[in-house]
């Protein structure tokens, strides 16, 4: 799967949302880093992930999807599958 | 133990002071003084507002300070804070959030914040103060009125240790005039740790002195009428008695130059059961101040005081110092 979804989703941008979300080293998320075993997330550190998701690129989450936002590489995924579904 | 005069058995010593506060005076409002990795540490304090990060800071001093708690059970430790301002920088960011975009754009790590009770959650899970916790909001009187009601459940023993504080963020913004003058706004947070006597000295601990504190209103239209001097000598001699106050002691005035204020001072002045003013010191915008002073004063170790605040709103409070000696006897 490609990194890049051009223009709007760089896998490094996304990164760094994340761990200033999450208030990390941007080290710390790795693509495989669980968020909640790994990075300590809680459900309301989840729904503020959630929420600046929405808000950086454009996409509104349904309940069932939260259950996708457990890693970097899954939170991609699951952007770049709504952004797609959008375009 | 030997007690000074008009202190009771079930009157509780301070036993830990944690005052964290810009340095100088007045405030400069959005002048960086806080530095929170520094403070506080590294990570976690993100959601955190600005108050509730002063006072974790300064229960962690007052803490530190007194040493008190590992022997008392998480369910008879209690805490009680006082603040006016120390949501209004969340608040009105949520408002800006709303009125500017959606609110389905609030941040919902910050959305707790919006309960006021929350501001004091940080440092009542870190020491797992299980028994209650409470937060006072009585204009300019709430840091003392959080005392007064804390100490009060303390010597009925519905705890063994109590960890009163105030704290203050603001309000946002340049000072706004109140009503009968400017005031500043407040930046931090002053804590305190209580616990009887009895206790302190059983585990071998020093303490600062003891407090007790009551609070009344006086409408404030009655501020500088006959009637508003009758009705407040008759208050005084009340908040008098209630702390013990039998013979004249100097007094510190923390006002705002209000008609209540100087109605208070003159009543206080005149009160046969007090002393001099020793002090007068302008009130800013919440309930910090007195705080602080009460604060200095014991760490002073000043010996028998009175502290004194009255506001334009009406609110006024007392608190009483009292000096038990540094060792039990």
């Amino acid at each position: 799967m490609a990194d890049q979804l051009a223009p709007r989703l760089d896998k490094e941008d996304l990164r760094l949302l994340i761990a200033e979300v999450l208030d990390v080293d941007v080290a710390e998320v790795t693509d495989d880093a669980h968020f909640v075993d790994d990075l300590e997330v809680d459900s309301l550190m989840a729904l503020e992930i959630t929420v600046r998701l929405e808000k950086e690129y454009g996409v509104r989450m349904q309940e069932e999807e939260l259950e996708s936002i457990r890693t970097m590489r899954s939170t991609y995924d699951l952007i770049e599958r709504k952004l797609r579904e959008t375009s | 133990m030997n007690l000074p005069a008009g202190m009771l058995a079930t009157d509780a010593v301070v036993t830990g002071i944690g005052v964290v506060v810009p340095p100088g005076t007045p405030a400069d409002p959005g002048r960086p003084w806080f530095d929170t990795r520094a403070r506080l540490g590294p990570r976690g304090y993100k959601y955190l507002p600005a108050a509730s990060r002063y006072l974790l800071a300064a229960a962690r001093e007052a803490m530190a300070d007194g040493g008190g708690l590992d022997l008392v059970p998480g369910e008879r430790r209690a805490a009680t804070f006082g603040t006016n301002s120390g949501s209004a920088a969340v608040l009105d960011g949520m408002d800006r959030t709303v009125a500017d975009g959606h609110a389905d754009d609030l941040s919902p790590a910050m959305a707790p914040f919006f309960a006021i009770n929350v501001l004091g959650s940080r440092p009542c899970a870190e020491y797992e103060v299980k028994g209650f916790q409470l937060t006072l909001t009585s204009p300019r009187v709430a840091g003392l009125e959080a005392m007064e009601v804390g100490l009060r459940a303390l010597s009925l023993g519905r705890c063994s240790s109590l960890l009163v504080a105030a704290m203050e963020d603001g309000p946002p913004g340049p000072a706004s005039p109140v009503a009968d003058g400017p005031a500043l706004p407040e930046e931090g947070a002053v804590a305190m740790v209580f616990e009887p006597p009895a206790a302190a000295a059983a585990r071998g601990g020093r303490w600062y002195g003891a407090c007790r504190a009551r609070t009344a209103f006086l409408p404030p239209h009655l501020a500088g009428t006959r009637e508003g001097q009758d009705r407040l000598g008759r208050i005084v001699t009340d908040l008098l008695t209630g702390l013990g106050a039998d013979r004249p002691l100097p007094v510190h005035v923390i006002a705002d130059g209000s008609a209540v204020g100087e109605t208070v001072a003159a009543v206080l002045t005149a009160h046969p059961r007090t002393g001099p003013i020793t002090s007068r010191t302008a009130a800013g915008l919440g309930c910090l101040t007195p705080m602080v002073r009460l604060a200095g004063l014991l760490a002073a170790r000043t010996g028998d005081r009175l502290i004194v605040t009255a506001t334009a709103e009406g609110n006024l409070a007392l608190a009483r110092i009292f000096d038990p000696g540094r060792s039990p006897c």
